[in-house]
């Protein structure tokens, strides 16, 4: 449908960064600087967004993700959410679930998203405080979780891992187990979106971290296994293409401004929709692409560019360039290859 | 029968997909697609139709012998009858 939705200029997929503050201050976090009130007065209002859905599911939206910051740090968030469930698309919710309170589940139980995404960032109080900063959280996430539980909404976990919880991750799964439900964890730390400086690099997995913890996962070796066979079988050419991702051809992202984005990692390149309208950004975010150079010669002639996670947004916040390469993910890519391709 | 009004079918990318409007666990586990004689038979029940008005509408809609859809119109009814979306 992603494929269809990106040849025919569809946007399928948006996601709204209803705020960008939160009450967590985790430290690897890509979005948030400060909750001071100025942040808040440019915030778009409650409204503003539904018309901004309205609008983009007149142009083909069907997915939607509300994100933030935290989305229930806002306490207008049912007078956004409400309104939208009546429109015909198919809403996800992405929290930190430390801020659900038995009003709150109640109110999404009547009223259901299709998903709920909550962050985990640690097993234990200590793990998980030591990354958020905030004292309580921990026990204020498993809360929400069980309280979302209790409503039979449909939640799953995640988590980013660090060098702060990575040992934590078996312990994770156990507590995701326990209460039945999917769990997934990404071990991609980047930098800030904003280029400010941040310590987000100092909590990565080296390199070699990450490629052993995929080696070590079932799914994520059954992954790799199968990708490589087929692999094996086809000539696969590598994309020249910066963006070979649905980025600016399906999908979209709108931070709290009401500003359009590539998506969420990517402020760029920021067309007004209250200003523009929806239709005249979306056709901003394809100019914007087809306007991006190529790949650098180094990354569209590499021969691990099967095993390489590149992305524009990270070669944009690490290199402030689209399509370089990252030095990070170039030794993934090289100590992939050696782990899955065992014959070299 | 009538099909239940808590849900909207949007026609996307080359897809049609039933999108329920108040709560988006009933009875779906996942994205409900329909392809385009269901969608037509959806559309028709927005009002009370019987099973025989149905297999009228699609017979003369894609030129097709009554019995084929006949068999289409049973077809669909049972699947939506299982998935609770529609009104006897």
């Amino acid at each position: 449908m992603h494929l269809n939705a990106a040849k025919d200029s569809i946007p399928l997929s948006g996601s709204f960064e209803l705020t960008e503050r939160c009450n967590l201050h985790c430290k690897m976090c890509y979005v948030c600087s400060s909750n001071s009130s100025n942040l808040k007065k440019l915030e778009l209002c409650s409204s503003t967004w539904v018309d901004i859905a309205k609008q983009a599911i007149d142009q083909g939206m069907l997915f939607l993700t509300l994100t933030g910051g935290e989305i229930f740090y806002r306490p207008d968030f049912f007078d956004i959410y409400l309104p939208i469930t009546q429109l015909g698309v198919i809403i996800s919710l992405f929290s930190n679930g430390t801020l659900i309170t038995e009003e709150i589940a109640l109110k999404l139980a009547e009223n259901s998203p299709n998903r709920i995404e909550i962050s985990l960032y640690g097993a234990s109080q200590a793990v998980y405080e030591s990354i958020t900063g905030i004292p309580g959280s921990y026990r204020s996430c498993c809360s929400g979780i069980e309280l979302l539980l209790k409503y039979k909404l449909p939640v799953s976990l995640k988590t980013t891992l660090t060098k702060l919880n990575r040992h934590e991750l078996d312990d994770m799964r156990r507590m995701a187990k326990d209460w039945d439900i999917p769990f997934v964890a990404g071990n991609l730390v980047s930098l800030r979106r904003d280029l400010q400086e941040s310590d987000s690099d100092e909590y990565r997995l080296s390199p070699e971290e990450c490629v052993n913890m995929e080696a070590s996962d079932i799914e994520s070796f059954e992954y790799w296994e199968e990708k490589i066979e087929k692999y094996n079988k086809v000539i696969v050419k590598n994309n020249l293409q910066v963006f070979d991702c649905y980025a600016g051809k399906a999908s979209f992202s709108v931070n709290y401004q009401g500003e359009m984005n590539l998506c969420t990692l990517l402020p760029q390149p920021s067309i007004s929709i209250p200003t523009e309208g929806f239709d005249r950004a979306w056709k901003g975010l394809k100019e914007f692409i087809n306007k991006t150079p190529s790949l650098s010669p180094s990354c569209s002639a590499c021969e691990l560019a099967f095993y390489c996670p590149k992305c524009p947004a990270w070669s944009y916040t690490e290199n402030r360039v689209f399509g370089s390469p990252v030095q990070y993910l170039c030794e993934i890519a090289k100590l992939r290859k050696e782990i899955f391709c065992k014959g070299g | 029968m009538i099909r239940k009004s808590n849900f909207v079918l949007r026609g996307v990318a080359g897809e049609f997909v039933l999108v329920p409007l108040k709560n988006q666990l009933v009875n779906l586990n996942s994205i409900l697609t329909f392809n385009e004689s269901a969608a037509y038979l959806w559309e028709l029940l927005e009002n009370d139709c019987t099973v025989n008005e149905l297999v009228s509408f699609l017979s003369n809609k894609y030129h097709i012998a009554s019995s084929d859809a006949k068999n289409d119109v049973e077809f669909f009814i049972k699947q939506m009858k299982k998935l609770d979306l529609i009104d006897m």
